[in-house]
């Protein structure tokens, strides 16, 4: 099964509180591509995260948003889709965790095999290994899930995600990979783990991977697409030489944004500000 | 919410402890049972059984009330104690709350104002009682469902549990005025529970039910297991969640409903069994769910039996017995939490 | 010879119908569980009290009673509890449930006999002859009842004014006063009194108000809620009771906590206890 694009949106506009984020929006994620979303806060990233896991329809929606136009998600349209099917085609890693019950690491990453119980057991805990080894938890599987620091419990979280993308993957050809804000918690030398880990998924055409990121240099480093979301103006939506301007980057955070080319990359683009 | 008792183990359940762990359990049951079954006011010995079993009728009144008194209380015992265990784990992971139990969301008010009613309208009577509660019980179940779809959060749930509760207890307050002392004292056994109404008749349905309500719940492990993680995080994985929320609440209220109806009002099994489940085996619902309904039936059986022969020949309700045994025992438990904090 | 054999048979025969007088073997001695505290007060009464295995929860007249096997509250009976006194009669009253259990008893092969419980004199008369003739203490059960009857017309023989009466107990730290539908308004009105509760039903806190718009002539507490309140003076200063005509004129009846709330053989007493406290004769 091959299926071109990971997530098709078409003339989307988000209303949240009865105003209007994110106006008219289109926007194509093949497989094997990352798409980075940016903004300031409030510009309307996670509701339109939301929109395109199929939350508004369901429950989890922080503030009542609605979202209007065609979400599609790897050929299944998000607003009629059940949660089942759904969870057989996306996985999506939120913000925050709120696990209140002392669950065994092994056992919270193996839960993202559960839409699919068919699948041999076996092969979940091969997935699942392998998570921990690219996550670096080995040395952390016997601790309780609370004694653990926000940045290994996230680690935990991105290796079920990793697990359910593989599941999807597996069943379904490739998935669409949502994340929120992964590597806030986590340190840099994890925080390039999890941003390499992506891009291996989509390297080997397993996913389309939709990020929301603060970091606007990590975004430059390790995006194919950039998206650019702002309360007050259109969005942006291109390459990151299209998205990343001075003059966009300006407006939209209102700080003075200088962009020079990387130091050290090839053909890389460095952000700044300049307060 | 507040993770109140650092459940869990130390270390992580394996796949080894947890099947010898619900082994343990029901070998547990089946020595509970032949407790129950050989101990009670009238003597029965094991010898006798033996030999009935091979069609030696030595004593009938003994045997009589052996097959027609002790055995069907033993597995109503058992049966409600099955429910009780297992309802009591699904709540708590339901609410993400330790202290869940059935009574939360206003189900046993509105089965002791279906009692209330029977005994002050009809005089009683155990059908009357046993009709009544269950229909209070689920009334009170689908007027919180009405109450809480108004809220997107479990919480407008648990008020609205609340609210029926304090209308519930204050209706009986109105209709105890009115009720005179031998109504007053039926409701007060009703109150502290008993499983002296057992008989093979309301077996025969209450055993498939029953049987099959349990079953139904146990199918739902991985949808308890997503809850843990949140409510986001289950939607994510597949589970439409408010249809789930409320397929499990009716089906707790169909599990539970008739076996109170039956046995009137029996605590703590619920709230205490899978605490101590999840102590031992780890939270992984395909665990505790079997394991609380096991550990439910051994609890209520010994209960049973320590009933019937602390007082003999009279009986403790036995309501009594499980919170003399589960209050203080749940007080250690949270103590023990605090202590770990 | 053939003469004295036939003497020989018939003094045997005639020896033994002496030893069973009802015609029947009894080899086997009876065993009576008793429920009910009027029900087992008649046994004792009839000299039977050798029969008895078990008894009620409610069985606690005569004080003897308490030291036999108890099964527990009448109306929620074990089955189980009472099989395994190995009865072979059970003195039930008709109150005694659950129904269900009464009916695992009987099928059991256990004789169950029900007996009228209402507080009425014909109640009284036939629970007691149903008792003897069971008991086969008929001629016992007769002389108590004319002994009853005797006291009973004795105490109904003097007309007395009306007086308006209420009686009080304590429970759970309240007063409470006897309705209409209760024992206690049974003897109340027995003794000449009028129960002014006599509207309401069971036992209900007492209303300050509406005690002292009725006014009565007489109280009546039993010993229990004496001890509970420290002596008698505190029910004279009690607030609610100080400016009522009962208090004033001292017309106080102590009564037993089971003569106060039971209709049994000693209801008489009771009567007498009330008629003294009341009009002093």
């Amino acid at each position: 099964m091959s299926m071109q694009s990971a997530l098709c949106i078409s003339d989307v506009t988000i209303q949240r509180g009865g105003r209007a984020l994110a106006k008219s929006l289109s926007l194509s994620l093949p497989v094997g591509e990352i798409l980075g979303v940016l903004g300031p806060n409030g510009a309307g990233k996670t509701s339109l995260l939301s929109a395109c896991s199929g939350e508004c329809s369901g429950e989890g929606s922080g503030e009542r948003s609605q979202a209007s136009g065609e979400i599609e998600c790897t050929g299944v349209r998000v607003a009629t889709a059940t949660a089942q099917a759904l969870s057989r085609r996306r996985a999506v890693l939120p913000q925050q965790s709120t696990l209140t019950f002392n669950l065994p690491i092994r056992q919270i990453i193996e839960m993202g095999a559960y839409p699919f119980p068919e699948i041999d057991p076996l092969m979940v805990r091969r997935w699942c290994d392998a998570a921990i080894a690219q996550t670096d938890l080995q040395a952390h599987l016997s601790k309780r899930y609370d004694a653990l620091s926000g940045g290994e419990q996230q680690r935990v979280q991105f290796s079920r995600v990793l697990v359910h993308t593989r599941a999807i993957a597996h069943v379904n050809g490739a998935a669409c990979l949502f994340l929120d804000e992964p590597t806030s918690s986590l340190d840099l030398k994890h925080q390039s783990q999890l941003m390499s880990g992506l891009r291996e998924i989509a390297k080997a055409k397993l996913a389309g991977v939709f990020i929301i990121l603060h970091d606007l240099n990590m975004a430059a480093r390790w995006c194919d697409q950039l998206l650019l979301l702002s309360p007050t103006f259109a969005p942006v939506y291109g390459s990151a030489r299209e998205v990343l301007r001075e003059s966009i980057l300006t407006k939209v955070y209102g700080v003075p944004m200088s962009v020079v080319p990387h130091p050290t990359r090839l053909n890389g683009l460095w952000v700044m500000s300049d307060e | 919410m507040i993770n109140l008792l650092g459940i869990g183990r130390l270390r992580p359940a394996t796949p080894l402890t947890t099947s010898w762990g619900l082994l343990l359990l029901a070998v547990g049951l089946f020595f509970a049972v032949l407790v129950a079954s050989t101990q009670g006011a009238y003597p029965i010995a094991v010898a006798d059984l033996w030999s009935w079993a091979f069609g030696h009728a030595n004593d009938e009144v003994a045997q009589t009330i052996w097959l027609d008194i002790r055995m069907p209380r033993v597995l109503l015992g058992l049966v409600t104690g099955a429910v009780l265990g297992m309802t009591g784990a699904v709540m708590q992971a339901l609410f993400r709350n330790p202290l869940a139990e059935p009574g939360l969301v206003g189900l046993s008010a509105g089965a002791s104002l279906g009692a209330v009613l029977a005994i002050v309208l009809t005089g009683g009577g155990f059908l009357w009682i046993g009709g009544f509660a269950f229909l209070g019980g689920f009334a009170a179940t689908c007027l919180a469902y009405l109450l809480g779809t108004r809220s997107q959060t479990p919480a407008g749930l648990l008020l609205a549990g609340i609210a029926i509760n304090a209308v519930g207890f204050s209706a009986m307050g109105v209709l105890i005025v009115h009720a005179n002392d031998a109504e007053l004292r039926d409701l007060t056994f009703w109150n502290m529970g008993s499983l002296a109404a057992a008989n093979w008749q309301m077996l025969a349905w209450l055993i498939p039910w029953s049987g099959l309500a349990v079953a139904i719940l146990w199918r739902q492990w991985r949808a308890l297991n997503a809850l843990l993680l949140g409510e986001r995080e289950t939607f994510h994985l597949g589970f439409d969640i408010r249809r789930l929320r409320w397929h499990l609440i009716l089906l707790i209220a169909l599990a539970v409903g008739p076996t109170v109806a039956v046995t009137g009002g029996i605590g703590f099994v619920g709230l205490v069994l899978p605490h101590l489940v999840r102590l031992w085996l780890g939270a992984d619902h395909r665990w505790v769910l079997p394991a609380s309904a096991l550990g439910g039936a051994l609890a209520l059986t010994l209960a049973d039996w320590l009933s019937r022969v602390v007082i003999s020949p009279a009986e403790l309700p036995i309501g009594i017995v499980t919170s003399l045994i589960g209050g203080p025992f749940f007080i250690w438990l949270l103590l023990r939490g605090a202590r770990r904090r | 010879m053939s003469r004295m054999k036939y003497l020989f048979q018939a003094l045997s025969v005639a020896l033994t119908l002496c030893i069973s007088p009802a015609g029947q073997a009894t080899e086997t001695p009876m065993r009576v569980v008793s429920l009910g505290g009027s029900i087992t007060e008649i046994v004792y009464a009839l000299d039977a009290q050798d029969l008895l295995v078990g008894v009620d929860q409610s069985s606690l007249y005569p004080p003897q009673a308490q030291t036999l096997p108890s099964v527990g509250y009448y109306r929620h009976l074990p089955s189980e509890g009472v099989v395994s006194l190995k009865p072979t009669l059970v003195l039930a009253s008709a109150n005694a449930g659950p129904p269900q259990v009464i009916e695992q008893i009987k099928r059991l092969g256990i004789d169950v006999m029900p007996l009228s419980d209402e507080p009425t004199v014909n109640s009284l008369e036939a629970r007691v002859r149903a008792i003897a003739k069971a008991l086969d203490r008929q001629a016992q059960g007769e002389a108590l009842l004319s002994q009853f009857r005797t006291a009973w017309d004795l105490a109904h023989t003097k007309s007395v004014p009306a007086l308006s009466a209420t009686l009080l107990i304590m429970r759970g730290g309240r007063l409470l006063a006897a309705g209409g539908d209760t024992t206690a308004h049974v003897v109340l009105s027995e003794s000449g009194l009028e129960n002014i509760f006599s509207e309401q039903r069971s036992y209900q806190p007492i209303s300050a108000e509406a005690l002292n718009a009725q006014a009565p002539e007489v109280i009546i507490v039993t010993t229990s809620t004496v001890n509970a309140m420290g002596n008698l003076d505190a029910i004279k200063t009690h607030p609610a009771l100080r400016l009522t005509p009962a208090v004033r004129d001292n017309r106080i009846v102590v009564l037993d906590d089971l003569l106060a709330q039971g209709f049994g053989l000693r209801v008489t007493e009771a009567i007498h206890t009330i008629r003294q406290g009341a009009w002093g004769d």
